[in-house]
């Protein structure tokens, strides 16, 4: 951008020659010259010396370049790389910042993505849960049935084998009387009554 | 106690009896032989110790029963004493009546009772059991004070129960057996 300008104006080399043209010949002007309009405004209390203003610009017009390449351009050059560097950095911003817009349109969107997963989730895990409650109740009260009718069989039987022994506890009191009675009454004639019915009915295996 | 010893002298001893016909004889020789050796208790002791002289037991044997049974039957128990088999004599005995029975076609049964079976019950079970087993009946009877009533007939692996105890348990054993399928 410097050297552009740079070479847009006239060259410096130009100024400077100028320059020392105008400072040389202004203060041989100064000093060889006598102008009577000059000498007229000094008697009037107004000293004007045209060699020494002339001379001043030439002065001026060889400071020019140099002031410009020595101070000028390398400020112009900071900056230029400043406001580069600015710029960049500005791009930079607004690239991050763009990316940041984007990263939180993407948060923002995954977050309500997230938050739909998560109820869909905690829908899903409450559905399972009452399905699975369900299950459990329906396994506990088909255990219940289970067990109560396991109960029921077994107190059936548990009486079944009771009354089962009462009535052979009974059988053996009846007959244990029974035995005691009958050998309380058998006599001879009994017995030989006995033996012969005994005789009729029996089967000898050969 | 291993019967093949004594069946063997038992079978010895048949086989001279059943050549000489004299079974039944050889029989009875025993019986009294064995009753006598029952009857006296030192006698028995002498014969059946074995630490008492195989000769003199021999040489007692031959003077008490040598004029008295047969000598078939006298030869065989001094000839079991000198081969020690005093103990054998008994079950000798009881294997020699086996062999007969088996030869004359005889039941042996035991009919026990708690008194003394009636003569005429005893014909009556007698020809019962010989007509329905197709043999000649030898009955041993014996008396049981435990028992309520009735006899027990049991022979060879069969008891033909009528007592009074033995239908009371066959009526246990049927109402406990309806109690059970009910």
């Amino acid at each position: 951008m410097s050297n552009a300008k740079q070479s847009s104006g006239p060259p410096a080399i130009v100024g400077i020659v100028v320059g020392a043209v105008l400072m040389f010949g202004g203060f041989w002007f100064s000093k060889n010259v006598k102008l009577e309009f000059i000498s007229a405004l000094e008697k009037q209390g107004i000293p004007l010396d045209p060699g020494k203003t002339i001379s001043i610009i030439g002065v001026l017009l060889i400071l020019f370049p140099v002031i410009k390449f020595f101070f000028i351009a390398p400020l112009a050059e900071a900056i230029q790389n400043r406001t580069t560097e600015l710029e960049r950095t500005f791009g930079e911003a607004e690239n991050l910042r763009a990316e940041m817009t984007q990263m939180k349109q993407d948060y923002e969107r995954r977050l309500v993505q997230t938050e739909a997963d998560a109820r869909e989730q905690i829908q899903n895990q409450i559905k399972e849960a009452q399905s699975l409650r369900q299950q459990m109740m329906a396994d506990a009260a088909a255990k219940a049935e289970e067990l109560k009718a396991s109960t029921a069989r077994e107190i059936e039987t548990q009486k079944q084998q009771a009354i089962a022994e009462l009535r052979h506890y009974v059988v053996e009191l009846a007959l244990q009387a029974t035995e005691k009675l009958v050998e309380a009454n058998v006599d001879d004639e009994r017995n030989r009554k006995l033996v012969a019915d005994f005789l009729e009915t029996v089967e000898a295996p050969r | 106690m291993d019967q093949r010893v004594a069946g063997r002298y038992a079978q010895a001893l048949f086989n001279a009896a059943e050549k000489a016909g004299a079974i039944a004889k050889v029989e009875e020789d025993l019986r009294e032989v064995l009753a006598s050796i029952d009857a006296h208790q030192g006698f028995q002791a002498f014969l059946m110790s074995p630490v008492s002289d195989r000769r003199k037991k021999s040489e007692l044997l031959g003077e008490v029963f040598g004029a008295s049974v047969s000598p078939m039957v006298v030869q065989t128990l001094r000839l079991m004493i000198d081969r020690r088999r005093e103990a054998e004599i008994r079950p000798m005995f009881a294997q020699y009546q086996e062999l007969r029975r088996n030869h004359e076609n005889v039941l042996h049964v035991v009919v026990t009772s708690r008194s003394e079976v009636p003569g005429d019950i005893r014909s009556r079970l007698i020809d019962k059991l010989a007509a329905q087993t197709g043999k000649r009946i030898e009955a041993e009877y014996a008396l049981d004070p435990t028992m309520i009533g009735g006899i027990r007939v049991a022979y060879d692996n069969y008891v033909l129960d009528g007592t009074v105890r033995g239908r009371l348990a066959r009526l246990r054993d049927k109402l406990k057996s309806e109690l059970q399928s009910a």
